[in-house]
């Protein structure tokens, strides 16, 4: 009756067919013809519920946010790897449209960075230090300028700073994302922070001192900081914080534990450590001192050893 | 309560409550229907195995189809080859009331056959054995390169495709200017 032609198949049957092939397999249909490709394209068989790209010294990846599908490369010449690496994204995703969710890569791939796509949801710089060879942390002394990556891709969720050092771009976006996380914060400056307009902030390795923080939040207090702050998380390196020093003059008040919901919850957020330690929008908070911002919303601010993690209540 | 009041011997079983089954729940015979493929052999299938394929289930209850009739004018399938039509038979009477088991591996293995039961199955609307047909032909093609999938599914390359396409586009063209000869003749 039939030739064994698969475009034979009615669409039911196809539809089905196709669904019971593994992601692999269809994208290797796809290759077959274009025809195929558009059929795959067309019959959105998958979701793949966005893209995770990381780009680092050890190996890089692409892989789908809710399939089981990871494409892996290990260590290869940088520009060559970059052409693997987005070459297998674009082709992923024009046959299962998803865009980038999270981006990670090595501040090292500054010479290839206009190759990179330029939109993601959370964009990550850096890694851990100790992954990092001398070599590329000497490279990283002449590296002065974030900006161009920065400008390049359009991150529209979150920024994370992750090192191998002290990386602040002078840039703009960073001061007005969403969520942003700074590893190894020493040389963050408390005008900087002044300056940070951002709704959740994780900065580790600050080297602010009690007065600092004390200023930032007469600031918050008085209606002249950051209107748009939920969570504030900052980690001295080492050393416990002075809760006096930190709250004095504040008129504060004590309260006991308490439980903040985070507004709109994302789980894009979990990409990265932007909050503290919680249970999806639940953060417990312990112990802690509050006051009322000039506008009567309430400000929790929780000191353990060396952490302080400062909750607005504006939602 | 003593045997002797109920005028009975202590040693005779006590009635039973309830009837024996077999007594309360007579076996109703099952109802056979017939169909035949392209080769006009019939084949009679009971209404049980029948229930699997949502076509003939529906033209059944819908249509109010009796024993008789169905005796009279098997169901035709002219579009379905015998022997297709005869593994579908097989199949839906082997899984006549039962779950249906995660793999079938009674499918056909060479690719035509099981590539014309598919169309046969998805015509007649028999769900599982769509999925375990559909997963057989997946299999097909596993691990396989690009172009050994196009070779097992015969799927013409880019340029086959844009030759066909002007061929039909060319053979399109003729007729067109045929048509509107003939009308002109015809006008004459």
């Amino acid at each position: 009756m039939s030739a064994c032609q698969l475009e034979s198949i009615p669409f039911v049957p196809l539809r089905h067919l196709l669904k019971t092939m593994s992601i692999y397999n269809l994208i290797e249909l796809s290759r077959t013809s274009k025809l195929w490709k558009e059929e795959i394209q067309t019959m959105q068989i998958i979701q793949p519920g966005g893209y995770r790209i990381t780009i680092d010294e050890i190996g890089s990846s692409v892989e789908m946010a809710k399939q089981d599908c990871k494409f892996y490369w290990n260590r290869k010449e940088k520009s060559k790897l970059l052409e693997y690496v987005f070459g297998c994204y674009r082709y992923l995703n024009s046959i299962f449209p998803g865009g980038i969710n999270h981006l990670r890569i090595c501040p090292t791939y500054i010479s290839d960075f206009e190759k990179i796509p330029n939109e993601c949801q959370i964009l990550s710089i850096g890694i851990a230090s100790e992954i990092y060879t001398e070599w590329d942390l000497e490279s990283l002394d002449n590296f002065s300028n974030l900006d161009i990556l920065l400008n390049h891709v359009n991150f529209r969720k979150g920024l994370s700073l992750n090192g191998p050092k002290f990386l602040i771009p002078e840039n703009s976006k960073m001061l007005n994302i969403d969520w942003l996380k700074v590893e190894n914060s020493e040389s963050l400056t408390s005008s900087i922070l002044r300056k940070l307009k951002n709704k959740i902030i994780n900065l580790s390795g600050v080297k602010f001192n009690e007065k600092e923080i004390n200023e930032y939040l007469w600031d918050l207090k008085q209606g002249n900081g950051n209107e748009k702050l939920q969570i504030l998380t900052i980690q001295r390196e080492d050393g416990k914080w002075n809760d006096d020093e930190v709250i004095k003059g504040l008129d504060t008040y004590r309260v006991g534990k308490q439980v903040y919901y985070l507004e709109d919850y994302d789980p894009l957020i979990e990409s990265e450590d932007f909050l503290p330690y919680h249970s999806e929008n639940r953060i417990c908070i312990s112990d802690s001192y509050e006051f009322r911002r000039s506008d009567e919303i309430r400000c929790t601010i929780e000191i353990r050893y060396s952490t302080i993690q400062i909750f607005v209540w504006n939602h | 309560m003593s045997s002797t009041e109920q005028g009975t011997s202590s040693a005779a079983p006590a009635e039973p409550t309830t009837a024996p089954e077999s007594a309360a729940a007579p076996e109703v015979p099952e109802s056979f229907y017939y169909v035949h493929g392209k080769d006009k052999v019939v084949h009679k299938v009971s209404a049980g195995a029948l229930q699997h394929s949502a076509l003939i289930h529906g033209m059944i209850s819908n249509l109010g189809y009796t024993e008789e009739q169905a005796k009279a004018n098997p169901f035709p399938f002219e579009n379905i080859d015998g022997d297709i039509l005869q593994m579908v038979v097989d199949w839906c009477n082997q899984h006549k009331g039962k779950p249906t088991p995660p793999e079938d591996t009674n499918l056909p293995k060479q690719k035509e056959k099981l590539f014309d039961l598919v169309l046969a199955v998805n015509y007649l609307e028999i769900k599982e054995l769509l999925t375990y047909c559909c997963k057989q032909v997946a299999m097909m093609v596993k691990g396989k390169s690009p172009e050994e999938i196009r070779e097992i599914w015969m799927i013409p390359t880019d340029a086959e495709d844009e030759a066909a396409e002007k061929e039909a586009k060319k053979r399109a063209g003729k007729e067109a200017a045929g048509e509107t000869a003939a009308a002109a003749g015809d006008a004459k």
